[in-house]
């Protein structure tokens, strides 16, 4: 053997290397855009019948055995009506009902019991502010027949959006349109509606003087997986009951697993709500839609409605103060 | 086999009996309506409002006097229905229909519909299409990943 050819034996081992690198990437995401990217495109349904946090009875049982995610499916209506369904108003309003709803019908793809994975208790690891400002908002909506303005108001009655990408909407509504181009990925959310706009071609993000209702999104690539990270808030936005300071950040993944699913997991960090970061995880699954405006300001009557009846409530208590001798 | 499936439902009625964390979707009932005034309403359709964040149906009764009044009754998002092919022009003007539900806290002409039929005791919208199309299993709801 010359020297020739001993020094062509390790180019050859590399190019084969990196073949086989190539190959491989390619083996795990078929699902490619026409200029290379994974593909996430689709519209696409976060509905399930896996609870956010897991339920107390449940003890440390992390995986629903084969038989019981079978046993979940099609529960989603039970668990509204056995949730907000118990309240007094969920036996009045005729909007808790089969005819109305259209909630999730089967638990997420890896029958986990919750969708948060961490902290291992399943449960959101709230600050003493954390829990009081989601104790706030649930307030608001509770007891909007003391709002004295519309800012009193929770931002869904207000038809602002709410992101409901982030966690789920158990009642309706729970459809995303994904678009690609090279460098952003828009995300249309149906609830709402809820618009974002991701850069994804590494333009820095905004100073952290400027922030926003909805923060800031910057994504990018880590192979198969979409990363995007959200800064940038002003606090102002309940995010569905999670807290919410100008601290908050979200760290996103998209993952195409095959033709129906991508697994989505969220990663909250806010020092003032919450103990720790925690993580949800959650399954996207194809859905046929079609997916439709929710164009909501501009047939907006319960928001009067609300505050007259808010108005009507404080003239009763002042003609009733008015007898008490 | 029997005790897996056993076990397998007891598993659901302790997920359901706990419940999530509440996340309701909007403004509490008792906000806008009153739980004290509950309505039973019928009459003919005379419009049908299709909108988000509720649907608002409105009908005219006619009271025992003789004179009518217009009400218009508050619904949940037209979005779902639409999706099983429920549409505006699916409950027409003029139709009957017979509403229980509860009064603006307002006191104006409004309501929440709790129940919605038809005089033949057909609920509405409750179906894969039609006004009253009773449920026959092809709810797209049902074979939705």
């Amino acid at each position: 053997m010359n020297q020739r050819t001993t020094s062509v034996y390790p180019v050859l081992f590399a190019m084969a290397m990196a073949v086989c690198a190539v190959h491989s990437a390619q083996a795990q995401t078929e699902f490619r855009t026409e200029w290379g990217d994974p593909d996430l495109r689709g519209l696409w349904s976060n509905a399930t019948v896996t609870p956010v946090e897991r339920p107390t009875a449940l003890g440390d049982k992390t995986h629903f055995t084969e038989e019981e995610a079978e046993a979940m499916k099609g529960t989603g209506l039970d668990a509204i009506l056995n949730g907000v369904g118990r309240s007094i108003e969920g036996t009045l309003t005729g909007e808790l009902s089969e005819t109305w709803l259209e909630p999730g019908t089967e638990v997420v793809r890896s029958r986990r019991t919750s969708l948060i994975v961490d902290p291992p208790d399943g449960k959101i690891p709230y600050t003493p502010e954390g829990r009081m400002r989601y104790m706030q908002e649930i307030s608001k909506r509770m007891t909007g027949a003391m709002a004295a303005s519309y800012e009193d108001l929770y931002l869904g009655d207000r038809c602002l959006n709410n992101g409901i990408i982030y966690w789920t909407n158990p009642f309706y509504a729970s459809l995303h349109q994904i678009y690609q181009t090279r460098d952003h990925v828009a995300i249309l959310s149906e609830w709402g509606p809820h618009r974002r706009l991701i850069p994804i071609d590494g333009q820095p993000p905004l100073d952290e003087s400027i922030a926003l209702w909805d923060g800031s999104s910057r994504g990018h690539w880590e192979g198969d997986a979409l990363v995007v990270e959200t800064a940038n808030f002003n606090g102002r936005n309940d995010l569905t009951l999670r807290g919410g300071s100008t601290d908050t950040h979200f760290l996103e993944r998209f993952v195409r697993v095959d033709e129906n699913t991508i697994d989505y997991s969220l990663t909250i960090t806010d020092p003032a709500s919450f103990t720790q970061p925690w993580t949800l995880e959650n399954t996207m699954r194809v859905t046929e839609g079609p997916m439709l405006e929710f164009a909501c300001h501009e047939g907006n009557y319960a928001l009067v409605n609300i505050l007259e009846g808010a108005r009507a409530a404080d003239k009763a208590a002042l003609e009733e103060s008015k007898e008490i001798p | 086999m029997h005790l897996r499936r056993e076990l397998s439902a007891s598993i659901v009625v302790l997920v359901l009996a706990v419940g999530s964390t509440p996340v309701p979707a909007h403004h509490a009932f008792t906000a806008e309506f009153d739980a004290n005034r509950p309505v039973h309403l019928e009459g003919p359709v005379i419009k049908v409002e299709w909108i988000n964040p509720h649907a608002w149906i409105h009908l005219r009764v006619t009271k025992e006097d003789g004179s009518t009044e217009d009400w218009m009754v508050e619904g949940g998002t037209p979005n779902t229905l639409a999706r099983r092919g429920v549409n505006r022009d699916s409950l027409e003007t003029g139709t009957v229909i017979i509403i229980d539900g509860y009064q603006a806290k307002n006191g104006s002409l409004k309501a929440n519909g709790r129940d919605l039929f038809l005089p033949d005791g057909t609920k509405l919208f409750v179906g894969t299409s039609g006004t009253g199309a009773p449920s026959d299993g092809a709810d797209p709801r049902e074979t939705r990943p």
